[in-house]
């Protein structure tokens, strides 16, 4: 199967991120953020699935545990989602921000001022925002994904940029050895 | 992951990073629809690379048949650019104070046992 033929287009020209990224903070976090209708036949990088599950990791014991989660955010990209030789692709688990996280937290996540978490605002208003953090990474089987998730958001395009940039930012950052 | 893997793997994120970065701080524009690149032992060669500057802007690092020393200057060069990337600039006490919030978070969420180290 080729790849999603309604998938964004690679970002290779810096005019055009640019207007992506000023839209972006015109238009504020919460509007505009996602789209406002998306497909529910087809998952992309960026989304934000409801799937019940456990975070599985290997605990300070050993011991591989699970946190119990339901909402996802897709970070495989969209072309491995879809490639029928490739079983598997990658999830974040998404925490959401309750009333107990401080504002200036929240205010400094939503200015993007930590590298290994990313700021996904809730439109439905009924929590501060989800933070994804990026040392926490699963791997699914994309059947079982394709199956069982539900879409909760697709990002905008300038979103989904702004996600490639924490990505980015935070993978490929320097890591000092050489201060 | 082999040397090779690993320059690589550092060149697309350099490479991509510098895209991101750069629409932020320059009016350059960029066509990556040629890029070729190869790996020469310790050297990256970027061939037949276009490159479309304007006035003002602060690239110069990608000009055709470009050769660059190494796969870590390429990421250095991403770094600084994401570096003037004020949107996402980050102010590295705050980033610290994220991160020890988190660290002593309690959340509800139930942990289970699903393998047993023994």
């Amino acid at each position: 199967m080729n790849c999603a033929t309604n998938r964004w287009p690679p970002v290779y020209d810096f005019n055009t991120l640019q207007e992506q990224i000023k839209e972006l903070i015109n238009k504020g976090l919460d509007e505009g953020f996602y789209r406002e209708t998306h497909s529910n036949d087809e998952f992309f990088q960026g989304d934000l699935i409801s799937l019940d599950s456990g975070f599985p990791y290997i605990d300070e014991n050993g011991d591989i545990v699970a946190e119990e989660n339901n909402i996802w955010l897709i970070l495989g990209n969209t072309c491995d989602i879809v490639r029928d030789d490739l079983h598997y692709t990658n999830i974040i688990p998404l925490e959401l921000l309750e009333s107990d996280v401080p504002e200036k937290i929240i205010g400094n996540l939503k200015s993007f001022q930590n590298y290994k978490r990313m700021f996904f605002p809730d439109i439905s208003k009924k929590s501060q925002g989800y933070v994804a953090d990026f040392t926490k990474v699963c791997t699914i089987e994309k059947q079982f994904l394709i199956k069982n998730a539900t879409k909760i958001n697709e990002l905008e395009f300038h979103s989904w940029v702004l996600f490639h940039s924490c990505i980015i930012r935070y993978f490929a950052r320097d890591d000092g050895r050489n201060d | 992951m082999s040397f090779e893997t690993k320059v690589k793997t550092g060149l697309v994120c350099g490479l991509t990073a510098v895209a991101l970065s750069s629409g932020a701080t320059s009016n350059s524009t960029l066509n990556y629809s040629n890029i070729q690149s190869k790996v020469v032992k310790n050297k990256t060669e970027i061939s037949t690379f276009t490159s479309t500057q304007t006035k003002g802007s602060n690239i110069d690092m990608f000009s055709n048949n470009v050769n660059i020393d190494t796969p870590n200057s390429i990421i250095k060069n991403a770094l600084n650019q994401i570096n003037n990337f004020n949107f996402i600039d980050v102010d590295d006490e705050i980033d610290k104070e994220i991160d020890a919030f988190f660290a002593h978070r309690e959340t509800n969420k139930q942990k289970k046992i699903l393998y047993k180290r023994t």
